[in-house]
């Protein structure tokens, strides 16, 4: 009966909000270690009109769900449309090799192969295509390629969840009258907030290694311009450099063509450390560039220090950010329908 | 290319969603329905009484105009039969609308006194009404009321306005004074 009424409640007090709620994007819930921090933008300025973060307790979601609850009712959210950003330990990322199919039949191998490759007896897969197959081609004619690829077969990232943990996670959220669109691994968002100052003309070819660290491990990313061409989870944090370093050498032909990475970009929970800062410069010849409100965060930056604690640094914000700014699958119709309209005529 | 979109969302969530969202649609659209309903049968209602209301105090007023300036007998005759009739009733609790009970109370007014304007909002539980009286100071008009009910809660007298408030389920159903008692004053 009190679930009953803190939903109907919560249904009440957000439904009557939404008519209002026409120009802001999805409300971002990123879960991050032991804390969920929450964004709301407003999608032509990408103006911060909402932030606020809870404590996370990852054996205890249904708790986090009701702080969030609250929270929203209290920070000026509106709407009851989320994304949700999985914290590192529900989401792996791992290259793999398949049949270049349809989106769904390339899910659907994924999943076959979870349980071997990932230890994950209910998947729930995504991927990213690794290397659009013109630039394969090209890279392979070039003869720098060690991704040879064969016939009809394609090289994604598979990117695999624990249905199960992202439910425990999702679940009570719906409870609370909260209504998540889509959930993706932190490190996707993150690699997003990286390309926010991405000019796609002049740094459409730019290289860059993306780590997004968290107190349970990392993800390494290459980035050209403002796509993921490159992936991999390191779950040991203290050998780090080294990994990274050899995740630099075996992502190079990925962006082939491109050149090699300018800098490597360090955001999360490891973001100020600089011991390991260090470490990673020599081992990877690079240098280490932060989120901070220079060069990823901007202007919001300092919307989200007005509403939030200031023990939070820029980078702990990039991930919420980043999600923030993912295009909902209405607006990517809409855009699609737009450019077929603009097509056609 | 545009890249970077993952959705990890299960379909037992995805369908959980659809399921929440059609729900909500579905009371919404039943809430906004009712809603309607509701302000229409009120509207409908208060536009009845006010229409009916308006009416029978216009005929009032227009009658008590024309019997200061014309037909005077024909309107003292008309407000001695009402009078009458209210005296017969005296003793029983019945509806008496409020129109009715205002032509009592002017019967005591000066020559030429008429009510220029009767204005009624309708409240939870109660009434509240205004009556403005011309050629009559309207003192004299809420003592009138106070005889003939009672229970009306006069909150304002000036000097030509008289606002009282009248408990919804005692509108009309008042218990009159006799009429002698008005005829007396």
């Amino acid at each position: 009966m009190k679930s009953l009424l803190t939903f109907s409640s919560a249904w009440t007090s957000a439904s009557f909000k939404a008519p209002w709620a026409r120009g802001l994007g999805p409300i971002a819930i990123e879960y991050r270690d032991d804390v969920a921090r929450l964004a709301q933008v407003e999608v032509r300025s990408g103006e911060v009109v909402a932030a606020a973060r809870v404590a996370h307790d990852p054996s205890r979601p249904e708790r986090s769900a009701e702080l969030i609850g609250r929270v929203l009712r209290s920070n000026g959210f509106q709407g009851r449309a989320c994304v949700v950003g999985l914290p590192f330990a529900a989401a792996r990322a791992e290259t793999m090799m398949v049949d270049d199919d349809d989106d769904d039949s390339i899910r659907a191998a994924i999943e076959r192969e979870a349980p071997q490759r990932f230890g994950c007896a209910a998947p729930q897969a995504g991927f990213l295509r690794l290397s659009p197959p013109s630039t394969v081609a090209a890279s392979t004619t070039a003869g720098q390629s060690l991704c040879a690829p064969q016939s009809g077969r394609v090289e994604v990232a598979a990117i695999v969840a624990d249905r199960l943990m992202v439910e425990a996670l999702l679940h009570p959220l719906i409870d609370c009258g909260i209504l998540p669109e889509a959930a993706e691994p932190s490190f996707v968002s993150a690699a997003r907030a990286c390309s926010r100052m991405y000019r796609r003309g002049a740094d459409r070819d730019r290289v860059r290694l993306a780590i997004d660290s968290s107190l349970r491990g990392a993800v390494v990313m290459l980035l050209v311009g403002e796509r993921i061409a490159y992936c991999r989870c390191i779950d040991e944090i203290d050998l780090l450099p080294g990994a990274v370093a050899e995740c630099l050498h075996d992502g190079l032909p990925y962006v082939a063509g491109c050149g090699s990475a300018t800098e490597i970009r360090l955001g999360g929970a490891r973001a100020e450390d600089a011991a390991l800062s260090a470490a990673l410069e020599q081992a990877c010849g690079l240098p280490v560039r932060f989120d901070d409100a220079q060069s990823t965060i901007g202007t919001a930056w300092r919307a989200i220090t007005a509403r939030v604690a200031r023990e939070d640094r820029p980078w702990d914000w990039a991930g919420v950010l980043g999600l923030s700014f993912r295009r909902t699958t209405r607006r990517a119709m809409r855009d699609a329908s737009g450019r077929l309209d603009r097509e056609a005529a | 290319m545009r890249a970077n979109a993952v959705d990890l969302l299960p379909s037992a969530v995805r369908d959980r969603v659809l399921r929440v969202r059609k729900l909500s649609y579905s009371a919404r659209t039943a809430l906004g329905l009712v809603l309607i309903g509701a302000i229409a049968a009120a509207g409908a209602e208060t536009a009845r009484m006010e229409a009916t209301e308006r009416l029978e105090l216009a005929q009032l007023a227009a009658g008590r105009t024309l019997a200061a300036d014309e037909a005077r007998g024909v309107l003292e005759r008309r407000i001695d039969e009402e009078s009458a009739a209210l005296a017969q009733r005296h003793s029983e609790r019945e509806r008496v609308p409020l129109a009715t009970l205002l032509a009592a109370a002017i019967a005591p007014l000066p020559e030429g006194a008429f009510l220029s304007r009767v204005r009624c909002v309708e409240r939870a539980g109660w009434m509240q009404a205004e009556v403005s009286v011309t050629g009559a100071d309207a003192v004299l008009l809420a003592d009138a009321l106070r005889s003939l009910a009672p229970m009306f809660q006069i909150t304002e007298v000036t000097q030509s306005i008289v606002r009282f408030d009248v408990p919804r389920d005692q509108a009309f159903e008042l218990t009159l004074v006799p009429t002698e008692d008005t005829d007396a004053r």
